[in-house]
């Protein structure tokens, strides 16, 4: 059953949350929300962290991704086209990809990737 | 330049609300007395010498006005404090701006990193080969458009070839950087002495 607070969700933080999926979805990034929590977008009092969802005057909505690059890092350009070119397609499952405008990324480190431990 | 006077802005800023709050204290504190005793604001006034201060300040502006040449010690003093307030006014106004490298933009959305840490993953690939010692890279760039100039400059033994360990200092690193509009500039160096090569 889909949420209450789904079903009355802008396109603008659907798309949002799609972005975010895609982040948390690749191993090679991590979302920033930035030192001062400024790469956010407000999803009913939940902030969605390294997402900027902005609705254009055209009716589009221009999503900018934030992230940290989980080391070590071939091409940024290579990650960034491999992270729009996710996000288009859950846009387009989803049915929102007439919504979706222009997607920019932006790298602000590198980071070590994460060691899970193995469950027991 | 910017970056000093923003220091400057904070250290001043953290000064004065500090003695802004003392002092609010004291005041807070001398109001609850009466009268013109002790406990009371012009009690306070009288212990931390207001009536000497107004003096003293009386006397040193009437020398200000006085005839006669003009006193560089004052002058000098005049145009230092207006550096200093223009100064905490560019360091309490002036944005930190985001250093960004914009590798592209278009019609699709752009790709940007952050200037440092384009930087130092630069340093971390041209120091991989086993005779670099050290690499520094400066990252400029541009204001408007994208692109940018990177400066790599790297150590290694005395041993070692430089035009060959460039490169391959080159090659390490054109992954990262061939999709950038970079203007890219290696150099090499032999340290003079304490250097280590791993």
């Amino acid at each position: 059953m889909i949420p209450a607070a789904s079903q009355t969700s802008t396109e603008r933080v659907r798309l949002a949350r799609l972005a975010e999926a895609t982040l948390i979805a690749s191993a090679r990034v991590v979302a920033t929300a930035g030192p001062d929590g400024r790469w956010v977008t407000a999803d009913a009092g939940r902030p969605i962290d390294g997402v900027v969802a902005v609705a254009e005057p055209s009716g589009r909505v221009e999503i900018g991704l934030h992230a940290d690059a989980v080391w070590p890092v071939d091409s940024l350009e290579a990650l960034a086209e491999h992270l729009r070119e996710q996000f288009r397609n859950a846009a387009a499952a989803a049915g929102l990809g007439g919504a979706l405008g222009s997607i920019a990324v932006c790298f602000h480190d590198m980071v070590e990737p994460v060691a899970y431990p193995e469950p027991a | 330049m910017v970056v000093v006077c923003r220091a400057l802005a904070s250290l001043v800023g953290f000064v004065l609300l500090a003695a802004l709050a003392i002092a609010g204290l004291a005041v807070a504190a001398f109001s609850l007395g009466g009268d013109d005793g002790g406990w009371s604001l012009a009690g306070l006034a009288r212990l931390i010498g207001l009536p000497e201060l107004s003096d003293t300040v009386g006397d040193l502006l009437d020398g200000f006005q006085a005839d006669g040449g003009v006193d560089v010690v004052a002058a000098l003093s005049g145009i230092g404090a207006l550096l200093l307030a223009v100064a905490l006014l560019v360091g309490a106004l002036v944005a930190r701006r985001e250093r960004l490298l914009v590798f592209s933009r278009d019609s699709e959305g752009s790709l940007s990193a952050r200037r440092r840490a384009l930087a130092h993953a630069v340093e971390a690939l041209a120091e991989q080969p086993r005779d670099v010692s050290a690499a520094r890279a400066k990252l400029r760039p541009h204001r408007r458009r994208s692109g940018g100039r990177l400066r790599l400059r790297f150590d290694h033994a005395r041993t070692a070839d430089g035009d060959k360990l460039e490169g391959t200092v080159r090659d390490r690193i054109a992954s990262l950087v061939e999709a950038t509009s970079l203007r890219v500039r290696v150099r090499d160096r032999v340290p003079r002495r304490g250097g280590r090569v791993r």
